[in-house]
């Protein structure tokens, strides 16, 4: 029941969209995908639903290779949202489970029961491109669950919606978990990561650099950080003097620092109370899942071209005006 | 390629079986993507009804089953509208101009009594003695025409003028003592009213220049009696030769239903496409790539959108039927006079119209796909023409060349085209119906046909899912050729 992809190359022209990614995914387990735009992740996607077939590489679940499995297996949001505008959001959702060959009454059951609890039932006979981009974007959640799909692969599901909804998305993603379905998403969203999965993966460039279990990947840095804050001062000018320390990220809520492997992060605390100060916040952390993914796949490459011919064939490239 | 079948009806326990864990027993991995059925019948099906529904071909079905009603009751119209004219007209004879009175004469010609026959008409409808006399029944119960004599042509004048008469005809003597007539309406001199005057103005002339030569009624009827005439073919066993009404009528019907197909193609080939990048560009694509495969995509979109095609075509050819067999009772009801007959579509038989009919489906087919294919390559619907253009030329040139060809059905060019898959349709069928083919020609066209069709569902379905994930790239004749090869 584990989702195994295995050394995935995939070449667009001169560009290697994919080059070795691997990693596996048992069942009940949420899996972030993470990486910059044009990095993999989509490519990655479409070769396991098998619209793409790779160069090399395989894609196994439960043993069996994914050109062989049916296509309701799979439960799919893609990046690019899009459905039939025309069409009535009951009508849509029921052709998509037909085509995965659940029965039209049966689906429309269940299309009742999503669209009642997102809190939208009464969408049910409007026309697609009259609702809400949020609407949407539930509307196709829906699609892409209604099937009751053994591995859920979801393109960026949280973006774009606002706190309300991306807590109803996230229940509906947790319950899937503990149905226990297999569950890969991808997301810019590092705080979304360290909340939802259990493992990860930050692919650059089609390579795999950084994965395994979270708190591992997060302890594996060696890397201290200190969260602080006092009553009444959000500058901490004082900081600069301590030796082996380095400012991270300012902030009214709270500084963030670096603490050389050397010092013992309690002298900050020690210093604070010396200084007379009322401390409300001190925490010894590992590094983020942000902090590591910039130290993996750092600022912008310079290779743009790479991005740019990637992001065309991944379909994210909007059609050049005439 | 291993196949795993589905399983799910045996035992899981069966002995010697080590069946893996599942947590659906039904989600045993079979792999029926590849085939056509039922997702293939499920996309037609959605297919069909957005298209039905969608207010572009409810509009356009009304604005046509309207217009092919409209056509069809044509020749009514005309009736009605000509018989607005000249319905009163008056005739003014100068003193002495004739021996007999003309009104009789004029009120049967300009109410078609004699209508067809021309100037054979009898001369004199009153002797009706002769063969050729017309067996005038006289005026209809309700003419179109009401003849009036009147004795004042000042008068005359005025009141045609004041609208009292729609036309007046002035007979008087030419300085040689010849008949002139002088015909004054508002009515087009080249239409009904004065086509019958000018046959009344005849007939009156011709008798008054017999009588002239004094030579009685009799002998007037013998002479307009009709000649023994017979055409003869130069070989006495030959079948009879087809008539020259019968060759045009013929070509009408050729004409007519090698245009139906190139309508056909070009209209709800463009659907496909459209529909194709219609979904490209709201980019719901991904999600249908997802659900279905692009074999079974691009099938559901010919077939829906060729239903859809039918259906519309229907309801015209309905309207037109329904307009034609009106057309009798409301000339009836609305024109006094003969009624008249439409243009004859000889070639017409049964046969042809299954020929037709089977070319017409296979046409739609194998343009659909490829222009299906063609849609896939565009990431917007505005780009969709352009990229057509092309496939339109091919198919005005079989369209082309079957009208062109009818002309000379049995040359080399018009025969070898008539089995090229993409000019066959038209071309075959304007040979079919010309009637110089043996019975297995259109059959070996048919075949071709088919063969290619399932050849073009492969590449089409290559290209089309090659094409739908790739956006804002002009597709190259390279890239089309490597995609069509890549076996998905």
């Amino acid at each position: 029941m584990t989702l195994v992809i295995d050394s995935l190359v995939k070449t667009f022209g001169t560009v290697r969209a994919l080059d070795g990614v691997s990693f596996s995914v048992g069942p009940g387990e949420v899996f972030g995908f993470l990486g910059a735009n044009g990095a993999g992740k989509t490519t990655t996607m479409r070769v396991c639903l098998d619209v793409l077939r790779p160069d090399s590489g395989s894609v196994t679940w439960n043993g069996v290779s994914n050109t062989e499995l049916p296509r309701r297996t799979w439960g799919y949001l893609p990046e690019e949202r899009g459905l039939y505008g025309k069409m009535r959001v009951l009508d849509q959702l029921v052709f998509f489970a037909r085509l995965r060959g659940v029965a039209a009454d049966a689906a429309t059951r269940t299309v009742l029961e999503w669209l009642e609890r997102f809190r939208i039932p009464d969408y049910r006979d409007r026309r697609a491109e009259e609702l809400s981009k949020g609407n949407q974007q539930k509307i196709q959640f829906i699609a892409a669950i209604l099937h009751d799909p053994d591995v859920l692969l979801m393109d960026e599901p949280f973006t774009g919606l606002d706190p309300v909804n991306v807590a109803l998305l996230k229940d509906a993603f947790l319950e899937m978990r503990d149905r226990g379905k297999t569950l890969v998403f991808s997301t810019h969203q590092m705080d979304t990561v360290e909340e939802l999965a259990e493992s990860i993966a930050i692919v650059d460039r089609g390579r795999i650099v950084v994965a395994g279990p979270v708190r591992e990947v997060r302890a594996s840095t060696g890397r201290v950080f200190v969260h602080l804050a006092v009553a009444g001062d959000t500058e901490l000018a004082w900081l600069a003097d301590l030796p082996g320390v380095s400012v991270t990220r300012p902030g009214q809520d709270y500084t963030e620092m670096e603490v050389a492997r050397d010092r013992d992060p309690e002298t900050i605390l020690r210093e604070a109370l010396d200084r007379g100060l009322r401390v409300t916040t001190f925490q010894i952390a590992d590094p983020t899942i942000e902090q590591i993914f910039l130290e993996h796949v750092g600022p912008p490459p310079a290779d743009e071209r790479h991005l740019a011919a990637v992001a065309a064939v991944a379909a994210v490239a909007p059609a050049a005006p005439r | 390629m291993i196949r795993l079948r589905r399983t799910a009806s045996a035992p899981a326990s069966a002995p010697g079986s080590a069946p893996a864990p599942r947590s659906r027993p039904d989600a045993v991995p079979t792999r029926s993507g590849d085939r056509l059925f039922p997702n293939g019948a499920i996309v037609a099906q959605r297919e069909y009804t957005q298209r039905v529904r969608s207010r572009t071909f409810v509009l356009g079905t009304i604005v046509l089953v309207a217009l092919a009603f409209g056509a069809a009751l044509i020749p009514v119209f005309t009736r009605v509208l000509d018989q607005q004219f000249s319905n009163k007209v008056a005739v003014y004879a100068a003193a002495a101009a004739l021996p007999f009175d003309p009104l009789p004469l004029i009120t049967t010609s300009l109410n078609g009594a004699g209508g067809g026959a021309g100037v054979a008409a009898s001369p004199r409808p009153s002797a009706s003695t002769g063969p050729a006399a017309s067996p005038s029944t006289g005026v209809p119960a309700n003419p179109e025409f009401t003849v009036t004599s009147v004795p004042d042509l000042e008068q005359a004048r005025t009141d045609l003028r004041a609208g009292s008469y729609d036309g007046l005809i002035v007979i008087s003597r030419t300085t040689s003592g010849d008949v002139r007539f002088e015909y004054l309406t508002d009515a087009a001199p080249d239409g009904r009213s004065a086509f019958y005057v000018r046959q009344a103005a005849t007939a009156i002339a011709l008798e008054d220049r017999l009588d002239r030569l004094s030579i009685p009624p009799t002998a007037q009827a013998e002479l307009f009696a009709p000649v023994v005439f017979d055409v003869l073919p130069k070989d006495p066993n030959a079948p009879p030769k087809q008539s020259a009404n019968d060759n045009i009528s013929r070509s009408l019907t050729s004409n007519i239903l090698v245009i139906l197909i190139f309508i056909t193609v070009i209209t709800y080939g463009t659907w496909v496409a459209t529909s194709v990048a219609e979904e490209k560009s709201s980019r719901v694509m991904e999600l249908m790539l997802s659900a279905a495969t692009p074999r079974q995509m691009l099938l559901g979109k010919v077939v829906g959108n060729g239903a859809a095609g039918l259906t519309q075509y229907f309801g015209i050819l309905g309207a037109a039927l329904v307009g034609i067999v009106l057309q009798g009772p409301l000339t009836a009801l609305f024109v006094r006079g003969p009624t008249v007959e439409g243009a004859s579509l000889a070639g017409l038989t049964p046969g042809v119209l299954a020929v037709f009919l089977v070319f017409f489906i296979l046409a739609f087919a194998l343009y659909s796909l490829v222009y299906a294919a063609a849609g896939s390559l565009v990431s917007r619907q505005e780009d969709v023409q352009q990229i057509l253009t092309p496939l339109t030329f091919l198919s005005i040139a079989g369209y082309m060349a079957a009208i062109f060809g009818a002309s000379d059905p049995t040359s080399t060019w018009v025969i070898l085209l008539s089995y090229f898959p993409f000019t066959s349709p038209y071309v075959m069928l304007v040979r079919v119906i010309d009637g110089t083919v043996e019975p297995w020609e259109p059959l070996l066209a048919v075949v071709i046909l088919v063969a290619t069709i399932g050849l073009m569902l492969v590449v089409a379905s290559r290209i089309y899912s090659a094409g739908v994930l790739l956006y804002g790239q002009r597709p190259t004749m390279r890239g089309l050729i490597a995609a069509a090869r890549v076996r998905r």
